[in-house]
């Protein structure tokens, strides 16, 4: 999977880093278990550093989308469709309510938002199996 | 001169003046499209007509700049009596100063006009990176480097069987038309030197490779799956390359050894060893032309091409466009701005630690010729 960043771009690296890879993990583009490149080699593609790679890592890690051995290095996790995480759904709900209250105030319609939703679930749906 | 100066004097001229005076005037086809003397640009400057400018003004310098170094060169010599090799690598090195002179004046002026008309406004700076695993994504398979190994095994075992049936004197050195011009005493040192450069080559080959492995990738955004296909390509098609030339220069000293040995008979071995000297140069000009710096010349049908971007711009951690220095960077080797191959980052303290040894050496190495 290629991951495409922006440094002049107002979200920090290492959030683009992680929120790529959960995009990619989504949608199939990185499967169970496969590997991904170590803290180490990751930086110096990049060409940045090591910190900002672990840190990427770390909330990818805590959020239980990784695994990091200290043999194999940072495997996508095996067990991916967990049961459903109620602590999850409420921050969901909070990131949602400020996504859908600016997209509310730019007069963007109901249906319009739920169309956007249902593209990207059926885009994951068709991803993972 | 002698025969042997002449045939010395061709051979130099072979090896190092003439491939670094072609490859000067070769260097800025290899680049990638979007970087020019050293400055990255988006791709379409590079067909502009200042870019074109910018190519002519390169070959007038460098020509100016070859002619007087050769020039110079010669005078010294005739001048001086200074011996051919060392004037020679006097020459090379100018010749690598004169190239590099040339290149530095029109890195100044590209950086000039790239802010007067405004080349990278607008375009969002994009760095692509590809999280499949360097090691096992189209790489050659490493055990092919059992093959060399092997060389340097036999002749270490040669070594081992003819040691004891050795005169004392054993051949040092030959001329060129393979008849020994000098002896040397037998000891474990001059009958070890030859294995132990193999060995040497062969280690130093080997990590060379995995280096190009583990080397930062430039993925163009602009294509950037084909892109990713191409820095993969390039990078196992130098290690090929380097596999052959590792392969034909242990092969090379093998039969120089066996031929010490008197094993090989009373044939002439010169042709067949100059032979596996220069022949690696076929592939690696090969690969030069049709691979390029990053894969940039690697043919493979290009798929749509996204719009308004571009390479990101680290035109701020190359000095002079030459020197790689980034303190946050952990890779030590990264690929060359202007022409081919790799160089190291001044930023980590391994990196800093060649420069400086290569300073102190192509500084020593320019005095030898007024030494002598």
């Amino acid at each position: 999977m290629l991951l495409h960043l922006e440094f002049e771009s107002n979200i920090p690296i290492y959030k683009q880093i992680s929120n790529q890879i959960v995009v990619g993990i989504a949608k199939g583009d990185l499967v169970e278990g496969e590997e991904l490149p170590s803290v180490r080699q990751m930086a110096s593609d990049i060409g940045i550093n090591m910190h900002t790679v672990n840190k990427a890592y770390g909330i990818l890690k805590q959020a239980g989308w990784v695994t990091i051995h200290r043999k194999k290095g940072v495997l996508v996790s095996t067990n991916l469709k967990a049961q459903e995480d109620y602590l999850f759904l409420g921050a969901l709900r909070d990131l949602l309510e400020v996504s859908i209250a600016e997209a509310f105030l730019r007069g963007i319609k109901k249906c319009e938002f739920t169309k956007l939703i249902e593209e990207k679930y059926n885009e994951f749906e068709g991803g993972i199996s | 001169m002698s025969q042997e100066e002449i045939y010395m004097a061709i051979i130099i001229l072979a090896s190092s003046v003439i491939p670094i005076v072609v490859i000067g005037y070769l260097l800025p086809s290899f680049s990638r499209k979007s970087l020019i003397f050293g400055i990255s640009i988006p791709e379409e400057v590079s067909s502009s007509k200042e870019a074109k400018g910018l190519k002519m003004l390169y070959y007038k310098h460098l020509s100016i700049a070859n002619i007087v170094v050769l020039i110079l060169s010669y005078s010294i010599l005739k001048v001086y009596e200074i011996e051919i090799v060392s004037m020679s690598i006097f020459a090379t090195i100018m010749l690598v100063i004169a190239l590099t002179v040339s290149y530095y004046l029109v890195h100044i002026k590209g950086k000039r006009l790239k802010i007067e008309k405004g080349w990278s406004a607008g375009k969002k700076q994009v760095m692509v990176i590809n999280t499949v695993r360097k090691e096992k994504n189209g790489i050659l398979n490493f055990s092919w480097f059992w093959l060399p190994t092997l060389m340097v095994i036999v002749t270490i075992i040669s070594i081992i069987i003819a040691y004891p049936t050795l005169p004392e004197q054993i051949p040092g050195h030959f001329d060129f038309e393979g008849n020994v011009t000098r002896y040397q005493g037998k000891s474990l040192l001059t009958v070890s030197i030859l294995p132990l450069t193999m060995l040497g080559m062969t280690v130093m080959f080997y990590f060379i490779s995995k280096m190009i492995v583990k080397a930062k990738e430039n993925i163009n955004p602009i294509n950037p799956e084909i892109s990713a296909k191409k820095n993969r390509i390039a990078k196992y098609r130098w290690i090929v390359c380097l596999l052959i030339l590792l392969c034909s220069t242990n092969l090379m000293f093998m039969i120089i050894q066996f031929h010490s040995f008197g094993w090989l008979g009373i044939i002439n071995v010169t042709p067949l060893v100059l032979i596996l000297s220069f022949a690696p140069i076929l592939p690696i000009m090969y690969v030069a032309f049709t691979t390029g710096q990053s894969g940039s010349r690697v043919k493979i049908k290009e798929e749509l091409e996204i719009e308004g971007v571009m390479h990101c711009d680290d035109d701020n951690q190359w000095i002079m466009g030459m020197i790689y220095y980034n303190k946050n960077d952990p890779s030590l080797w990264i690929e060359k701005r202007f022409g081919i191959g790799w160089t190291v980052n001044a930023g980590h303290p391994i990196g800093m630690g060649l420069y400086v040894v290569t300073i102190i050496l192509l500084l020593g190495m320019l005095a030898i010729p007024f030494m002598l």
